[in-house]
């Protein structure tokens, strides 16, 4: 091979790599800010299944997340389908809110909101693995698809002082093991 | 048999260089988007001033659009939860400033089941300062309506009348982007996304 074809060979190789490296590292991307989100947020709520409630007034300081809304306050937990089932305690809300559930590279999958099921109604909700085919408890049911999965909340905030009704709310929102639920409702 | 070792070696290393820092590509990319139109995407639907992507967060949407929704909007509801529309230009195509002020026009009906939000964001994706604290206006708000039912907002970076109806423009002088957040779109809003009315963005001289 004469040096010339190796070069030219080399240039055209190096870039054709590069644009499927630049490619691939788009397509990750999803991937990679949930990965990192996990991360962050175990760190600020200590374990999965743990809550961390937002409760407070979104201002032009706040940098955490892009184009953030002040329509709401949120509540956000990170879901692991290997700790098994949970139960998703939501007290009545007299409000429109919704808990979005994301697969690990961001689609929503489910929701469980006062679209589908009214507003003012406790609400009990079974999370299962993916793999899960017990039984459903007479609850309504949510299945993970992904083994990890972003769950946040959003409750309309209507004014300043509303803060401490929304924070109220929240306060009252759990996730509790279904043992620890079945043995509280015995 | 070395020459192939080598190319195979550079071929690795450009790989691993591209898809290094893959935000800086989707920042890139998406303000393409921004400037040419989304609407190179079959997604892509642009009504007015305002933009948007049908079917975000859903299995089935383009790879890059889920990236840069990653990157600009992230925890984004699919359609039939919300739909976020994104505005960087006036009814003329002039892009959107802090110093000027404009008038905003929202229709009467607006096709959602809950409410709709407009908020103010500066060059950063942020919410901007503003002496008054104030970031959006939503249809829950005590508003001055117009006789036939319309709403006449005012975009600007100092007080106008009625202050109710006052969205405070970014302080610092920059180009800024508003978003119109709709919650729970009627099954209309969601079929007509291209053709219902939205709200008007007008320069005020």
């Amino acid at each position: 091979m004469s040096w010339l074809k190796f070069i030219t060979l080399a240039i055209i190789i190096c870039l054709l790599s590069w644009m499927a490296g630049v490619a691939y590292g788009i397509y990750k991307f999803p991937k990679k800010i949930m990965a990192e989100g996990y991360e962050r947020h175990l760190k600020i709520a200590g374990a999965p299944w743990k809550f961390h409630h937002m409760n407070d007034l979104v201002d032009a300081n706040f940098k955490k997340v892009v184009r953030p809304s002040v329509d709401f306050l949120y509540s956000s937990a990170v879901l692991d389908a290997r700790d098994g089932s949970y139960v998703l305690s939501i007290p009545k809300i007299d409000r429109y809110f919704v808990f979005q559930f994301m697969e690990d590279d961001t689609d929503v999958f489910d929701y469980v909101g006062s679209r589908q099921y009214g507003k003012n109604k406790k609400l009990d909700i079974l999370i299962v693995p993916n793999n899960y085919d017990g039984p459903d408890y007479g609850l309504p049911v949510v299945q993970l698809k992904t083994e990890r999965v972003w769950l946040l909340a959003r409750y309309q905030l209507f004014n300043h002082e509303d803060l401490n009704n929304v924070q109220a709310i929240q306060d009252q929102v759990e996730l509790t093991p279904i043992s620890l639920f079945l043995d509280d409702a015995t | 048999m070395k020459y192939i070792f080598l190319l195979a070696l550079i071929g690795l290393t450009g790989f691993f260089i591209g898809q290094r820092s893959p935000e800086k590509k989707i920042d890139f990319l998406s303000a393409k988007l921004a400037n040419g139109g989304n609407t190179m995407f079959k997604s892509g639907v642009k009504n007015g001033s305002w933009k948007t992507f049908v079917g975000i967060a859903e299995d089935d949407q383009p790879a890059l659009v889920r990236s840069v929704i990653a990157r600009i909007g992230l925890g984004a509801n699919t359609n039939e939860e919300a739909i976020y529309l994104n505005a960087r230009e006036d009814i003329n195509g002039d892009p959107l400033v802090s110093n000027r002020n404009y008038q905003i026009t929202v229709p009467a009906e607006i096709p959602v089941h809950e409410f709709w939000s407009i908020t103010v964001y500066g060059n950063n994706h942020f919410l901007c300062n503003n002496p008054a604290n104030k970031f959006a206006i939503s249809s829950f708000h005590k508003l001055s309506k117009n006789p036939d039912g319309t709403i006449t907002l005012y975009l600007g970076q100092h007080e106008m009348q009625p202050v109710s109806n006052w969205l405070p423009s970014s302080i610092i002088d920059e180009p800024i982007s508003l978003t119109l957040r709709c919650y729970h779109p009627t099954a209309s809003m969601l079929r007509d996304i291209e053709s219902i009315n939205l709200p008007t963005i007008k320069p005020i001289k």
